[in-house]
């Protein structure tokens, strides 16, 4: 427990994001350190569970859910759990319009945003659990970033558009 | 400074949110995780394929053990209960009062050459004989036999009794000269066998010519000796007409039985009937037991010769009866039949070749050629020559001491050859041979009858 206390945080913010409407972050975490203990005397350092933890959790995710669209109640529990954190309404319904977004982007730039942004990961870190350089995760995380955007705004003009439409709806009743 | 959108906002808020999970849920959840099972430790080391690779190497392993494994002492113990034979004429002696102590393993296997006889038949007497073999009568189980002499001693034990090794089946053997034998008993003899060795591939065309050797304890099938299944299906086929002797044979052609002795001097010695065709000459001589023929190296060597009645049968007209016995002494006592010696047979041939390049009755020294030596004409592949020509081949072969026969051919060949005596029916009866590769060898056809026009060229009309 003593080399996990320093990878809880980030560990469990990143399977957060990939559980987000889909499963139960508690399932997957559950998995991920069963697998983690099975396995604890192949992890030869202990700064290399941290990486362990993030590699199988995407690992899991992608084997167990894979392909699985988002579940309202899932997504609903997972708001639930924003709320009681207190997060104001607005903000969970553009938590849960960032987490769709999020997974439409390619798999790779998704897991280098997310690992950057939410697990706080510096760049030198996500290259090690990628196995990949500094500088392809600097380009990803750009990439991702602006597909992001562009996706993020499209959603909101849609989103903008509805609104508009149900107004009007309710006057003409 | 660089405005900050949304989308930053929203992950600054994600970031600072707390966990979903607690460390301390986390700790409860790594409490209650199940303890690893000891045996997982070295158990991952063994998977499916491990399990089967082994499974399969023991079972081949056990199999070849089982398989080579010697099984005598399993056919001893399932014959033994069983009376044997060597017992059960022991116990027909009315004066011998002694319990017989033999036990089928006490008895040791005699070799056939100290064979005395120790019972005749009722009906059988002996015959004098000229095989070099000792005669031991033979003990057919149909007939009556008399009381064997009372046993003395151990050393009295029945020596006419040969075990058959791993079988302990006594085999009793006659050398006597065999029964002639009637037609219906050879159509019925030839059917069986035929039928048989076709069913265990032994043979695999009806018209194959068949020899078959019996000596004791022994079936050879064209050079091939049978294993004890078939043995003893064989034994009970053929020992009531062919009794196991060393050095005998049956021969089947397809019309054609002969049974009798090949004796290392190149004689038949024995009964047949049937003409005898071209490829039972062919397929006797390679075979492995009649090597003694030496017909291979580079010696002079006899074939097959006749006795007396073989004028008799070469004067029978009546197709189908060709019987080999001894043949005559050779002119000059050396046991060749035309009394050449190697150096003369060599220079016969040499001389003879020339000639008939010289005279264009063969185109080249590599060529083949048979010569027809009879009293009124000469003929040379199927030409008659003219007097003139006759007459210079007459004086040439009158230095070799040849002379001209009905019969009498001399067939040439780059190998060898060979003066003799030729029935119309394609069998030899008389001759001596000098050279090598005139057996044909049935891998790589070679030799003498290896090309049927080198027969069938010449000019005797019912030649096969």
């Amino acid at each position: 427990m003593k080399a996990y206390a320093t990878c809880h945080d980030p560990f469990i913010r990143y399977c957060s994001a990939l559980a987000y409407g889909k499963m139960d972050t508690e399932d997957l975490v559950q998995d991920v350190l069963l697998s983690a203990f099975q396995h604890f005397d192949q992890i030869r350092k202990r700064g290399e569970l941290l990486h362990y933890l993030i590699r199988a959790a995407r690992n899991r995710s992608i084997s167990k859910w894979r392909k699985r669209k988002f579940q309202t109640e899932w997504v609903d529990k997972h708001s639930d759990h924003l709320e009681a954190k207190g997060i104001s309404p607005e903000m969970r319904l553009d938590i849960q319009l960032l987490y769709r977004t999020l997974d439409r982007l390619p798999d790779q730039q998704r897991d280098a945003l997310v690992l950057f942004e939410i697990s706080g990961f510096s760049m030198k870190e996500i290259a090690a659990i990628q196995s990949s350089t500094e500088g392809a995760i600097k380009t990803k995380i750009s990439r991702a970033r602006k597909q992001l955007k562009r996706l993020m705004a499209e959603k909101n003009a849609t989103r903008d558009m509805s609104g508009i439409l149900n107004t009007l709806q309710t006057i003409s009743l | 400074m660089k405005p900050v959108g949304k989308e930053d906002q929203l992950f600054e808020v994600l970031r600072e949110v707390p966990t979903e999970i607690s460390l301390e849920k986390v700790g409860l959840i790594v409490k209650n995780l199940p303890p690893l099972p000891l045996w997982k430790n070295w158990l991952h080391y063994f998977n499916l394929n491990t399990i089967l690779m082994s499974a399969i190497t023991t079972t081949i392993i056990i199999a070849s053990l089982l398989l080579f494994s010697p099984k005598e002492q399993q056919q001893d113990q399932s014959i033994v209960p069983a009376k044997p034979m060597s017992e059960e004429i022991l116990s027909l002696s009315p004066e011998t009062k002694t319990t017989p102590r033999t036990r089928p393993k006490s008895i040791s296997p005699v070799k056939p050459l100290s064979i005395r006889p120790i019972f005749t038949t009722e009906n059988r007497e002996l015959r004098p004989s000229d095989f070099s073999l000792p005669l031991t009568k033979f003990v057919s189980n149909t007939k009556a036999i008399s009381p064997p002499p009372p046993l003395q001693n151990d050393k009295a034990k029945p020596s006419s009794v040969t075990i058959r090794p791993n079988l302990m089946i006594p085999v009793q053997y006659n050398c006597d000269p065999p029964l002639d034998l009637t037609k219906e008993n050879q159509k019925r003899l030839k059917q069986q066998i035929r039928r048989s060795l076709l069913l265990d591939h032994l043979i695999f065309s009806k018209k194959e010519s068949i020899i078959i050797e019996v000596p004791p304890g022994e079936i050879i099938v064209n050079g091939t000796t049978l294993g004890e299944d078939l043995y003893e299906k064989y034994s009970l086929i053929l020992y009531q007409d062919v009794p196991p002797c060393p050095g005998r044979h049956l021969v089947i052609g397809k019309e054609f039985v002969g049974i009798g002795h090949f004796t290392s001097t190149g004689q038949f010695k024995g009964v047949s009937s049937g003409p005898l065709p071209a490829d039972i000459l062919r397929k006797s001589l390679p075979a492995k037991n009649l090597l003694d023929l030496s017909l291979s190296d580079e010696s002079s060597t006899e074939l097959f010769t006749g006795t007396d009645l073989r004028t008799t049968l070469l004067s029978d007209e009546r197709p189908g009866n060709t019987t080999f016995l001894e043949h005559p002494k050779s002119q000059d006592g050396s046991g060749n039949a035309f009394g050449l010696s190697w150096g003369e047979m060599q220079q016969l041939k040499r001389k003879l070749l020339a000639q008939f390049i010289k005279d264009k009755l063969i185109e080249a020294k590599q060529k083949k050629a048979i010569l027809s030596y009879r009293k009124e004409a000469i003929m040379v592949n199927g030409k008659a020559l003219s007097t003139t020509l006759a007459d210079s081949y007459r004086e040439l072969l009158a230095t070799f001491r040849i002379t001209a026969s009905d019969s009498r051919e001399i067939h040439i060949a780059p190998q060898f050859i060979i003066i003799g005596n030729f029935t119309s029916k394609g069998g030899m009866t008389l001759g001596q041979a000098s050279g090598k590769d005139m057996i044909v060898n049935q891998r790589k056809p070679s030799g003498l009858y290896a090309d049927d026009t080198f027969r069938l060229i010449h000019a005797v009309e019912d030649w096969h």
